[in-house]
């Protein structure tokens, strides 16, 4: 039985790619929904529990501060922030609660809990506060795959420093077992200061222009006299992240809807 | 307490944590970091069952989780099937109705999950792989264990584990 159990894993794990997705989401879309559906019940359960929280402090915070207007406009301003992104976003789009699982490769994919019933298609761009999180993969009637900017299949063309820098970034392992960004193909005349900001080109169709993907940390590698190689910091670490937005519209530029920390 | 009797309670406690997976687990801490409670429940099932349907167990739970975290589909359910394995069949070997040599077999049990996990579906390799094996995998497998143990300490009665050696 051992041995007939190990073959047949063996076998899902060598199968096609599209076969190994039609049986993941066939297992989601049947057997998995309860257990989905108590995950996101949960999952929403604690949003509201530190929304409850959140309210209540701020009810204290205008008792304490009434009348004082300097320190209501922070407060406002601090709250507009948190609301901000969803505003600012010059797309259609859904917001989805990411549903964390066990595995040590959470993070390469993520479940959200919207899908095709929300409007959500394939290769869908996903975001969240920071940045570029990735895009959908396979989507259920009522949760999407998420592969993240850390899958290894993963590369984006971006660009940086108003077009003037532009190449392509797909992750590289950083100090340890930290996920970091490599930045390719940028000319070697093209000098990239630390900090600048790397965001999606628009190219290929798939990611509006001006996501942030990451920030120059350093050079890794040159090629004399051809090609220089940058570090970059993610502008999203997707292990970290409970909410991502799905843009339902892959043109247009959104330079405008994310703030530089 | 018949056979059939303490089976059902058993079944009832795999069951609950089955359930906790996915309602208690994501109110803990960090994800890396939280107990896994599905694997928990394979492993008490597979210390107790023949090698074969632990395996079969393991391959089961190993497929769902697979669809949970499709990177490598596959991968899951060959680490849950060799866990569950080794599992029942280090039953055969150790004594496993003892307080410290289950906290031995749940440690090593999610470590060799993620293990089998990473190199079956070739995410990590050298100082990658490491890393996530020395401090990730580590933390969750203690947290797994203490949450094991604490389930032995309330069911030890229905789990039959031995408080002492």
């Amino acid at each position: 039985m051992f041995l007939t159990c190990l073959s047949l894993a063996a076998a899902v794990r060598l199968a096609p790619l599209p076969f190994a997705d039609a049986l993941a989401s066939g297992i989601r879309e049947t057997l998995l929904v309860p257990f989905l559906q108590l995950q996101m019940l949960t999952e929403r359960s604690r949003v509201r529990r530190t929304e409850f929280a959140t309210i209540v402090a701020q009810r204290d915070s205008a008792v304490a501060v009434a009348g004082q207007v300097p320190a209501l406009e922070g407060e406002n301003a601090r709250l507009r922030a948190i609301l901000g992104l969803r505003t600012r976003m010059s797309v259609r789009h859904v917001a989805g609660e990411v549903v964390h699982q066990s595995l040590p490769s959470d993070g390469t994919t993520l479940i959200v809990s919207v899908g095709a019933a929300d409007g959500v298609e394939r290769w869908a761009p996903v975001v969240a506060v920071g940045g570029l999180v990735g895009n959908v993969q396979t989507v259920d009637k009522g949760t999407s795959v998420v592969y993240t900017w850390t899958h290894p299949e993963f590369a984006i063309s971006v660009t940086a420093l108003d077009e003037r820098v532009v190449g392509i970034a797909s992750p590289a392992r950083g100090s340890g077992a930290t996920m970091m960004l490599e930045l390719r193909g940028v000319p070697y005349r093209g000098d990239v200061p630390v900090g600048t900001q790397v965001v999606t080109a628009g190219l290929g169709g798939v990611y509006p222009r001006g996501i942030p993907v990451g920030y120059v940390r350093g050079v890794i590698d040159e090629r004399e006299g051809w090609s220089r190689s940058f570090l970059l910091e993610p502008a999203v670490h997707p292990a970290a992240v409970s909410h991502v937005l799905i843009l339902l519209a892959q043109a247009g530029d959104l330079s405008a809807g994310f703030e530089r920390p | 307490m018949n056979g059939q009797g303490s089976g059902l309670k058993v079944g009832i406690v795999l069951f609950a944590l089955v359930i906790m997976h996915f309602t208690v687990r994501p109110l803990i801490g960090h994800n890396d970091v939280a107990p896994d409670f599905m694997l928990l429940a394979l492993m008490f099932y597979a210390i107790r069952s023949r090698p074969g349907y632990a395996a079969i167990a393991g391959f089961s739970i190993g497929i769902v989780a697979d669809a949970l975290s499709p990177v490598a589909v596959g991968s899951s359910a060959l680490a849950h099937t060799v866990v569950g394995y080794l599992q029942a069949w280090g039953k055969a070997v150790f004594f496993p109705d003892n307080l410290l040599v289950t906290t031995g077999f749940l440690f090593a049990g999610v470590w060799i999950r993620n293990l089998l996990v990473l190199l079956a579906g070739s995410q990590l390799d050298g100082m990658g792989l490491f890393w996530a094996m020395g401090t990730w995998s580590v933390a969750q497998a203690v947290t797994t264990t203490v949450t094991g143990i604490v389930v032995v300490l309330v069911f030890r009665r229905w789990f039959k584990i031995e408080m002492v050696q």
